[in-house]
């Protein structure tokens, strides 16, 4: 330059910033009111892969518990993961808002229970206490009602968004055999170490609770192209298992090495772990 | 001679068009850009970055020199892209020819540089590592021979030939961490202005120019923040047959010139001019054959270029709101062009403007401060911030009247009569019946005679008195219309728009205010009544009424803002701004409204005349972003009109994007101490939402020169083509309804 003057100067203001000044004006508009979806598109059909890091329960606890099987050995296993996926379909009432219909499905590790029982010969029921077991495997799938309300600067079906569902779930073994050591605590047994497989007692089909879960997702979904959206979430659930008498009697526990009430807990006990998941996956809009 | 005939008469058709092609005075238009658009103006940044990659600088690691190349690149097509600068006008052409005079013996240097004018009344100069030496229409203005132009340019060539954008940037990056980092830079600095002044010293004398002007050129830029001469402005400036304004309004002194030219200059990038002339005039004593050339290519065209310049500088100081400056210059400039319409329509514009910032309390900004008043223009700002809100309201009434009668058929003038005549109405304590219908000098003259008559009366028969009717001496009694003793001078205004109270026009106008006033009041009381829903629905109605409508639209160069790291994202942005396009082009396709789009993604397929559209819009909205919400009058308000015209279209549409992503962990999650897992739990959400985007969009109505409408998304999306695809869809899809 040939120049700097210390008088007065206009200053050459960009024209971006500028504009952004002018755009303080105030004029923006409330869009929530009407309905124009994604470019016109207002239905919304969801893949998307549910992953738990069962955090809370997994310092320290149940060390007996967290094995696989490798054969008839115990082989120790960490439960780091758990996954699920939900399909959802769904349509924007209006920018800010959408309902939702999901179906889940997900799979969790449980612990094994503290004891199993089984009828001996006199049909008189027996409890084992469980010494080393290899995780259970539990599923559950269900539906959940959900409604979506938009984020900041959000328009559904695109953007920050929160969801609040109330969803019911069938909770189910999702197999049945298991490797136990379990030692016999009834005085009149010979007190022994056992090592046994569920499936070799019983088949743990009969195994099912009802449960019902209150759902709320922080959601981002990011158009990748013009049909096609990337949904990335957190999503945090209290679940709440349906009720089961506590009772162990002989008519009760029958064939049953898990009792119902045992397998309500395990359920709660792995909802409680797997609290938190991440959701990832993709929207079809149209 | 028969055979040379053809010759002659297609010598003289190129001669004639050259003076047809050159600008009247009295009808001046804003200088645009002519000719073939250069590269520098379409092609895109990255790809100048890409293209100077390839050859290596040396002292340069790769990373330093992708770093400073997209440093020069942008920051110089930010400029070229501002709607100030221009090509191939005459202004340009002529510093193109001083340049050519100086480097006639080096044609190679001279094939590498290109020069460019911007539109800024800063007095300066710059040239940049790429070639480009753009000087401001405020130098041009300024200077008094084409021997300083050339001084000037020779000082900018330097720097280019000497390589210092590049060796500055070079002594930045090896001295990051050097305590007191401004004074090193200070004195780098200077030393490469000394450099420059001193090697430009060379290039001045081969071109055979006269040493007088050498240190002249520093006075030049020493006094550049004065006005462009130091005319007395008179005290009855404003009177004559209708208009009178008192003396006592004027400045009561005179305001003395202040600055020196031996200031501190130890934080300054330049050296002071005390330092620079010595230095200047110990290096000219070195050469001999000087020149006494102040004008290779005559005074006429000299003048005529500065002229132009001086035109130019008017318009700058409306758009930025310098109505008290652009005023001054009109005052020196119309001495040499009274009939110039450009001229008038200018001072209509200031005083409209005047108007209308007195009345938003901003005067400030249009007058320098005390402490800044400097020379005889300061009479000027003294003269506008001694009026009150109802004396200027009425003053730019009648001045603003007055050009309208010189130029009757100007649509322009007739819109600004009618915006001013509109501001009066609504500037304080107006009350219509004070006006009078008699003009002051007229007043006075009937006090006189009143005052006769009233002591006549006491005396004797007051019939016999005067040569007055029964019927005038009862009008004048009974009415009050002059009473007697004196008039308030400083009522002056009631009495500078005789001609306008009993105009029609001004008096229909006056009927639709009072309407607007009854039904604004109205509204207002509705609106009291209203319940809390009622209210929130009346809103929600009113927006949906403003917008509606929207079929058809000009999109002027829309842009973003990409930040990395907390830096501009420059190819990054850039490369948005394509997308950003497609989606504006395919969001209207879907919409079915038709788009017309102006910017520099496509210079290249509209050239000239896409790239002049563009800079009128440009000005424009400079213009209304620093007016905020006062109600502005476009300063090209003729070539918008044109504009407006070939599109189609009154309406145009602005927007920006600005994007960033910066996840922040709330304070908050200090308490996950308590509880480490939840913190795990927390942990994503921050990332999901640390995109901060940000779209704006306006609406302007040319006829009516204001935003209409506008939209404002902020949202926590990465950037990409189909998030604002959705949002302008959202956008458009109301505002089409």
């Amino acid at each position: 330059m040939i120049f700097s003057t210390k008088k007065r100067s206009n200053k050459m203001n960009t024209v971006k910033s500028i504009f952004i000044s002018l755009c303080l004006l105030g004029l923006s508009e409330n869009s929530y009111a009407q309905n124009s979806g994604f470019i016109g598109k207002k239905n919304i059909l969801s893949v998307d892969g549910r992953f738990f890091v069962p955090v809370f329960h997994n310092f320290g606890k149940n060390e007996s518990k967290k094995y696989k099987a490798n054969g008839e050995a115990f082989e120790p296993a960490r439960n780091l993961l758990n996954s699920g996926i939900n399909i959802t379909v769904g349509r924007t009432l209006t920018n800010g808002m959408a309902f939702l219909i999901q179906g889940n499905y997900s799979r969790y590790k449980m612990y094994a229970p503290n004891y199993v029982y089984h009828k001996d010969i006199n049909d008189y029921p027996n409890s084992f206490q469980i010494n080393k077991s290899t995780f259970f495997q539990g599923q559950s799938m269900g539906i959940m009602p959900i409604i979506e309300f938009a984020g900041t600067g959000g328009i559904l079906p695109i953007g920050i968004s929160h969801q609040i569902g109330i969803g019911f779930y069938k909770n189910t073994m999702r197999n049945t055999n298991y490797l136990i050591l379990a030692q016999s605590t009834s005085y009149s047994s010979s007190q022994t170490l056992d090592l046994f497989t569920t499936e070799d007692i019983t088949n743990l089909d009969y195994l099912t609770i009802k449960s019902y879960s209150f759902m709320y997702k922080f959601n981002l979904r990011i158009p990748i192209t013009r049909s096609l959206l990337l949904n990335v979430g957190m999503r945090y659930n209290i679940n709440r298992t349906k009720p089961v008498p506590y009772q162990y009697d002989s008519a009760t526990i029958d064939n049953h090495l898990i009792p119902q009430f045992n397998f309500r807990d395990m359920v709660a006990a792995a909802h409680l772990n797997n609290l938190v998941s991440l959701e990832t996956g993709i929207s079809f809009v149209f | 001679m028969i055979k040379l005939l053809p010759l002659l008469s297609c010598l003289f058709i190129m001669f004639s068009s050259v003076v047809w092609s050159q600008q009247d005075f009295n009808n001046f238009k804003p200088l645009v850009s002519k000719g073939d658009i250069p590269e520098d103006f379409f092609v895109r940044t990255s790809s100048k970055v890409e293209q100077d990659m390839k050859n290596q600088k040396e002292d340069l690691t790769q990373k330093e020199q992708k770093i400073f190349l997209e440093g020069v690149h942008y920051g110089i097509d930010e400029i070229l892209q501002s709607g100030l600068v221009i090509y191939g006008d005459d202004i340009s052409n002529y510093v193109t020819k001083v340049a050519n005079k100086l480097l006639e013996k080096e044609p190679k240097l001279r094939n590498e540089l290109r020069f460019y004018t911007i539109k800024s009344n800063v007095t300066n100069a710059f040239s940049t590592d790429q070639g480009i030496i753009v000087v401001t229409t405020g130098l041009i203005s300024q200077i008094t021979s084409e021997a300083h132009l050339a001084y000037i340019l020779a000082h900018e060539i330097t720097h280019y030939t000497e390589k210092h954008v590049v060796e500055g940037f070079e002594y930045r990056t090896r001295n990051k961490g050097v305590n007191s980092q401004i004074e090193q830079l200070s004195i780098y600095s200077k030393e490469k202005e000394f450099e420059a002044d001193s090697l430009g010293i060379k290039l001045f004398n081969n071109a055979g120019y006269s040493r007088n002007y050498l240190t002249s050129t520093f006075d030049v830029l020493m006094y550049s923040y004065l006005p462009i001469d130091e005319l007395k402005f008179p005290k009855d400036y404003y009177n004559n047959n209708l208009c009178f304004v008192p003396k006592f309004i004027f400045a009561d002194k005179d305001y003395e010139i202040k600055v020196e030219e031996d200031y501190d200059d130890s934080r300054s990038s330049h050296p002071n001019v005390r330092r620079r002339k010595d230095k200047a005039t110990s290096i000219a004593v070195t050469y001999k054959n000087w020149g006494e050339v102040s004008n290779h290519f005559g005074d006429k065209e000299f003048n005529y270029t500065r002229a132009l310049a001086r035109f130019e500088r008017i318009r700058t100081d409306i758009i930025n709101y310098q109505y008290a400056n652009a005023l001054y210059t009109i005052f020196i400039l119309e001495k040499e062009y009274p009939n110039s319409l450009y001229l008038h329509r200018m001072k209509a514009q200031c005083w409209y403007g005047l108007s209308i910032v007195k009345h938003a309390n901003r005067i400030n900004r249009s007058v320098m401060t005390n402490k800044e008043m400097e020379g005889e223009g300061a009479a000027m700002h003294a003269f506008i911030k001694n009026l009150k809100e109802p004396q200027l309201a009425s003053l730019a009434a009648r001045i603003v009247e007055d050009c309208r009668l010189a130029f009757p058929e100007d649509a322009e003038l007739k819109e600004l009569g009618k915006r001013t005549n509109y501001a009066l109405f609504e500037s304080d304590n107006f009350v219509l019946s004070k006006y009078k219908k008699i003009d002051f000098t007229t007043a006075m003259e009937k006090v006189i005679d009143a005052d006769t008559l009233r002591v006549d009366a006491e005396v004797a028969d007051p019939l016999e008195t005067k040569k007055l009717s029964k019927y005038d001496r009862i009008r004048i009694k009974t009415t009050g219309e002059i009473t007697s003793a004196s008039i308030d001078s400083s009522d002056f205004h009631y009495y500078i728009i005789p001609d306008l109270i009993e105009n029609d026009d001004f008096l229909k106008l006056y009927g639709e205010y009072q309407d607007n006033i009854e039904r604004e009041e109205k509204l207002e009381r509705e609106y009291i009544a209203m319940s809390r829903s009622e209210r929130k629905k009346h809103i929600e109605n009113k927006q949906s009424e403003r917008i509606t409508g929207l079929e058809e639209f000009v999109l002027v160069d829309p842009a973003v803002i990409s930040y990395k790291n907390g830096k501009i994202d420059l190819p990054g942005s850039e490369a948005m701004e394509e997308k950003f396009i497609d989606g504006f082009e395919f969001v209207t396709d879907q919409l079915d409204i038709r788009m017309t789009t102006i910017g520099k993604g496509n210079l290249d397929k509209t050239g000239t005349v896409g790239f002049n559209n563009k800079s009128f819009f440009t000005s424009m909205l400079i213009q209304m972003s620093i007016a905020d919400d006062l109600d502005v009058f476009p300063v090209d308000y003729s070539q918008i009109d044109k504009i407006k015209d070939e599109f189609g279209t009154n309406k145009l549409v602005f927007s920006v994007v600005e994007h960033s992503y910066r996840p922040q962990i709330s304070p908050s999650a200090l308490y996950f101490i308590l509880f480490p897992p939840g913190f795990l739990a927390y942990l994503p959400v921050p990332f999901i939402k640390g995109n901060e985007t940000e779209l704006n969009l306006i609406v302007i109505d040319l006829d009516k020169g204001k935003v209409i409408t506008g939209a404002n998304y902020y949202f926590q999306e990465p950037l990409n083509q189909f998030s604002i695809e959705a949002r302008l869809y959202d956008i458009f899809h109301q505002k089409k309804k």
